[in-house]
């Protein structure tokens, strides 16, 4: 579900999304030690990564979140995150084409 | 770092970059813009404004929501960059360090062991001219390995002493590298305003001027007593600062920086002027200054209140307790009582609570009130583990939800 709106506004065709908490389906390589995330399905849609651009990560508690900050090969933007404890994905972030 | 907030966020969504950008606080409340990329300072967009305004300058303007764990992250690699050139590292804030070049080997390889000379990014006691330029080369590595590292650029600035090293890092940006010694601090800084000064706001250049100081040199020569007298102590420290000398060092990062004080506070989406509502938020916040001072090992003894109204004037009032505490009811009773005491009912637009006169818990001399409360520490010794365990949101006080 969309939590947010565009902001601030439409511009060049791309607008952003803030605070989706979307559930996705993530396909991950796993390779040095490291995630990577390849691709992904968010409703009908699956998205191929091109880059991951970031990671981070939150405790809550004991638990730990990891975020990943990516391009998809559009060049659509996007965060994911992966949660440790539930074993979930969610969509958190997008800058897309409108 | 330049613009670091934005220059993440463009790093990590590059179609940002190039575009006025500013990275602010709730979308959904009333933030205010914490870094501004300098395509959107050109349109006069700085850090502190709130969005709104940011807005009205450049209605072009991406606002984008911070996100801290992001930055940390970023930060904790670039400090993992500079310890490669100094163990002496002492982070000054998410986006700045302090570095202690003296012994660093890069720097005693480029010149002559000079025994007890300092230079570098931030350096050591005094220095002789060719050192602080011998660390030139030095700090063009660390700009270029920060750059690989994390794909951010860094402004440098070298001193002999920590002031003058800041002070040196604000004079060009972005990519700067700035060498000052005392002797060309002076020639730059003494013509200028006194609000150029690091440390210096608008509320002490206003009383600075009453005494007829208005520029760096004119505070400089201003008699020492006469400073002491209007300002205390910190007369002392802004004559020292406008003479550029500062005998404080680099504490590296594992001797930590004291902290001297702990606090939160929140911007409301709309501005409230329901004591029901406000003392709900004041709850919430005592609840998360507790937390932290319990679980960074600290014992405080100074509440404060800060409450800023429709009109941006804030008040900030304060109240020492009689024993040390790190309680969030002593906070919270105290925090209520000091807005019951000094808030008319205008609308508020922000909300903070901090304990001060920090002590670590393992120093205090005194006993702390629970001490002589087992039944309380017991019961927040459970609360604090099942935070522990399930995160902050597993248990909130129902009076902070309003």
């Amino acid at each position: 579900m969309l939590h947010a709106h565009t902001f601030p506004k439409e511009r060049d065709g791309y607008f952003m999304i803030e605070s989706i908490h979307d559930p996705i389906e993530v396909i991950t390589m796993f390779t040095a030690g490291r995630m990577k995330p390849i691709r992904f399905r968010w409703k009908s849609k699956t998205v191929k990564i091109a880059k991951v651009t970031g990671d981070w990560v939150r405790h809550e508690g004991q638990n730990k979140i990891h975020y990943f900050a990516l391009l998809a090969d559009n060049a659509d933007y996007y965060e994911i995150r992966y949660d440790s404890r539930e074993m979930t994905w969610q969509l958190t972030r997008v800058w897309m084409e409108g | 770092m330049d613009a670091f907030f934005a220059s993440v966020e463009e790093k990590m969504n590059p179609r940002l970059a190039g575009h006025p950008l500013a990275v602010g606080g709730d979308l959904k409340r009333r933030g205010v813009v914490s870094s501004a990329n300098y395509e959107a300072r050109k349109f006069g967009v700085r850090a502190g404004m709130p969005n709104a305004e940011a807005l009205r300058l450049c209605p072009d303007l991406t606002v984008v929501e911070g996100n801290p764990q992001k930055y940390v992250h970023v930060s904790l690699q670039i400090l993992e960059v500079l310890k490669d050139f100094t163990p002496i590292v002492e982070p000054f804030s998410i986006d700045e360090a302090f570095l202690d070049l003296t012994g660093a080997p890069r720097l005693l390889q480029g010149t002559a062991r000079s025994k007890g000379a300092g230079a570098g990014a931030g350096v050591g006691p005094r220095a002789p001219e060719d050192l602080l330029d011998a660390a030139i080369p030095v700090a063009r590595a660390i700009q270029r390995a920060i750059h690989r590292r994390t794909d951010l650029t860094a402004t440098i600035g070298i001193g002999p002493n920590k002031y003058i090293a800041k002070m040196a890092s604000g004079v060009e940006k972005p990519r700067g590298l700035t060498v000052l010694t005392q002797e060309r601090y002076r020639r730059h800084f003494w013509s200028l305003d006194v609000k150029e000064l690091w440390g210096i706001g608008e509320k002490t250049r206003v009383a600075l001027e009453k005494l007829g100081i208005t520029t760096v040199g004119q505070l400089a020569h201003f008699p020492k007593e006469f400073l002491t007298y209007h300002f205390g102590l910190n007369g002392d420290r802004m004559r020292d600062a406008a003479l550029g000398e500062d005998d404080g060092e680099v504490v590296p990062y594992y001797k930590g920086v004291p902290v001297k004080s702990m606090g939160h506070e929140f911007t409301l989406s709309q501005d409230v002027d329901s004591r029901e509502r406000i003392v709900a938020h004041l709850l919430r916040l005592s609840d998360q200054v507790g937390r932290r001072l319990r679980q960074d090992g600290y014992l405080g003894r100074i509440v404060s209140v800060k409450l800023r109204d429709s009109k941006f004037r804030t008040t900030i009032r304060q109240r020492a307790l009689p024993y040390l505490m790190n309680d969030e009811s002593l906070i919270y009773k105290t925090s209520s009582a000091l807005l019951d005491e000094n808030w008319d009912g205008r609308p508020l637009r922000l909300i903070g609570v901090s304990v001060s006169g920090l002590v670590h818990s393992g120093n205090a001399e005194q006993p702390s009130l629970f001490d002589t409360d087992e039944r309380r520490r017991k019961m927040i010794e459970a609360v604090d583990s099942l935070r522990d365990r399930f995160g902050d949101a597993a248990l909130v006080r129902a009076g902070a939800i309003k």
